[in-house]
């Protein structure tokens, strides 16, 4: 089996063997990475379709941690770099410490190539507002499980009218509460329902 | 009915209560009541926000919290109240130094919330996957001696606690006499007692709001054997953490599979003691076990996955629940339509002795797939609950009572957490109304 077919399979035994292989034959690490890319478009594309599920994009990032070790000094100056699509600032809102929903669209956004901003958990509007101003993102993603959500996220989209930045950007929402009936609740673009309608959203709203 | 507490006499209220228990008992058997019974839970802060309160006085004044509950409750024509639980828990957690929850007003600063955010859980790895074989060697000994400790940091002392193969020896009093000498199991103790009377002080403030509820002709909820776990939850939101659990899926699944076997049993034997702490069934309410469910959703796992690590001591747990004339009621939180076909096969073993409770899945189709077996409780949305209008809660009511009600078997209630916290009046009320215009079944 190749290395991409390993990760993809999730053989975390055989990954490191290879890998260390693979260095000693001087090979470049770029192209360990890049192979390393191609390998989790595929898991994310596994897992729109239904084949994986969370088990699995948590063992590819473990799998994806233990390669990076081994690479270790080698990938130090190496960015993981190439073409991105877009920007996406990405958050949990105001008064919600979740963050498995969120995480999960971070990956699905990464394995499809968007440049995504992740703020983490609990976030005040003011530190989206602050963010959409320097990262300038063409997607904001805002993510709740709690009930509450749906108030911070309306703060926000009405915080960034005010600043007239509202214009700027399309904004998605979702999470385990969250429906359609709260995208005009809350003054939003759309309403996700899974990580892959997240994709999906970005991609038709980036036009890529 | 709205605005206020309605007066009656005690026969008055006594009749009142009967039929609201029959009606909703009926529609547990799957016999048609004389109406569609409304059966809502409600999330910890609805009464409470409803009253003026804020969250941290939520945590922390549980008298309060019980006169709440009674004012905001009686304004609605229900069948079945929802129970108070851990109002005044705030104490608790101090208490103990919980660490698995944030919450509003906590004394340690590091987990405490603003006052005006719900508790929340923080889920993380507090067993190592190393652990899994000392867990199910000795699981009370284990537990105790490390996952205590490490999630209340005010009952570390029980780090120290002497194996009970003491107990063998001649003179095994002195290990467990020097056990309890040590000045810091005698602060821990000092603890445990003050937040033993916490306790007593929740559940008398439980028994008041019930009597008081009771004589308004209002059954509230009775509590069955408590709280019941899918057992892989167990371990994913209070041992390993959710990423910890998915992981032993690959690595360490036999030691999965056993834990989640020995956590079933177990639940089932300390819902024995449960039952009598709860005070069992009781003639003036319906018991129904709630069962709330995390990682079993569509989307956490694959179906060979669920039926590989999932469903068995969910089932387990239930059937032994059923055994002992409990009945579960699982609260299918998201969406189990990938999973209907357990679900039903299940229900069709144990006809009318339980009731399932569903989110985000379509009821309607639920009830044409397994309607004859179960008894379907939900699923009004959050979403029209916080955010209506009215009229939309309305026909989505309607909707659910013209696709569930024949032949009984239909408890109408939200679809998360029952009525969420911010959920406004006017939505509720218009959730209550529906179901008294449209589900009569006979007039």
């Amino acid at each position: 089996m190749d290395f991409i077919t390993e990760i993809v399979e999730l053989n975390e035994n055989n990954i490191n063997e290879l890998v260390k292989t693979r260095l000693q034959n001087n090979e470049d690490p770029l192209r360990i990475m890049d192979d390393v890319k191609e390998a989790m478009k595929i898991i994310g594309d596994k897992f729109s379709k239904k084949e994986y599920f969370l088990p699995e994009l948590i063992m590819s990032g473990e799998i994806l941690k233990q390669i990076f070790e081994e690479l270790g000094p080698k990938l130090k100056e190496l960015q993981i770099s190439g073409e991105k699509k877009g920007k996406v600032l990405l958050g949990t809102v105001a008064g919600d410490i979740h963050d498995i929903g969120k995480d999960v669209v971070k990956f699905m956004l990464d394995a499809n190539g968007f440049d995504v901003l992740d703020l983490g958990v609990d976030v005040p509007a003011d530190k989206f507002i602050e963010s959409l101003k320097e990262f300038k993102p063409k997607v904001l993603a805002l993510s709740g499980f709690l009930t509450l959500g749906y108030d911070s996220m309306k703060d926000i989209i009405e915080q960034l009218k005010k600043a007239g930045l509202r214009e700027d950007v399309k904004i998605m929402i979702g999470g385990g509460t969250v429906d359609e009936r709260i995208v005009e609740y809350v003054g939003a673009d759309a309403y996700g329902q899974s990580a892959v309608d997240a994709v999906n959203l970005a991609t038709k709203w980036m036009g890529v | 009915m709205d605005g206020g507490i309605v007066k009656m006499t005690k026969i008055e209220a006594e009749q009142l209560l009967k039929e609201r228990v029959q009606r909703v008992r009926d529609a547990v058997a799957l016999k048609e009541p004389d109406r569609v019974p409304i059966t809502p839970f409600a999330d910890i802060f609805f009464a409470p926000l409803q009253a003026g309160m804020s969250h941290k006085d939520t945590m922390y004044k549980g008298r309060k919290v019980g006169n709440a509950s009674l004012k905001v409750f009686s304004r609605y024509d229900w069948d079945l109240y929802p129970y108070m639980v851990l109002s005044g828990l705030g104490k608790l957690n101090d208490l103990v130094g919980n660490r698995c929850m944030k919450w509003a007003g906590a004394a340690d600063p590091e987990y405490c919330l603003g006052d005006n955010q719900p508790y929340q859980y923080i889920e993380k790895e507090w067993m190592r996957a190393d652990e899994y074989e000392k867990l199910t060697t000795d699981m009370t000994g284990y537990l105790l001696r490390n996952i205590v400790p490490r999630q209340n940091s005010a009952l570390k002392a029980f780090e120290t606690l002497p194996q009970a193969s003491m107990f063998a020896s001649m003179m095994s009093f002195l290990g467990v006499t020097m056990f309890f000498m040590d000045r810091k199991v005698k602060k821990m103790l000092k603890n445990l007692k003050k937040s033993l009377r916490g306790m007593i002080g929740l559940f008398l403030g439980m028994r008041k709001y019930n009597k008081s509820m009771k004589k308004l002709g209002n059954p509230v909820a009775g509590m069955g054997a408590g709280i019941g776990m899918a057992p892989f939850d167990m371990v994913s939101d209070t041992l390993r953490g959710m990423r910890g659990a998915m992981i032993d899926m690959y690595r360490n699944p036999e030691e999965l599979k056993k834990t989640c076997d020995m956590l079933a049993e177990f639940q089932l034997e300390s819902m024995d003691a449960g039952g009598l702490f709860f005070g069992g069934s009781d003639e003036d309410t319906v018991s129904l076990s709630f069962i709330p469910l995390h990682r079993g959703a569509n989307g956490f796992m694959s179906n060979k996955q669920f039926e590989e690590f999932y469903w068995p001591g969910l089932t387990k747990t239930m059937e032994g629940m059923i055994k002992r004339d409990i009945i579960p009621m699982p609260f299918f939180e998201g969406r189990y339509s990938d999973r209907l076909e357990y679900l039903a096969e299940f229900a069709k073993k144990h006809k009318g002795k339980l009731v399932y409770w569903f989110h985000d899945t379509d009821i309607v189709k639920v009830k044409e797939l397994m309607g004859d077996y179960v008894c379907i409780r939900g699923n009004v949305p959050a979403s029209l609950l916080i955010g209506g209008p009215p009229k939309a809660v309305e026909e989505y009511v309607k909707k659910c009572i013209e696709g569930c009600m024949e032949g009984g078997g239909y408890l109408v209630d939200g679809g998360v957490s029952g009525i969420p916290n911010e959920a406004r009046h006017e939505n509720v009320q218009a959730m209550t109304d529906a179901v008294h215009k449209y589900g009569v079944y006979r007039k």
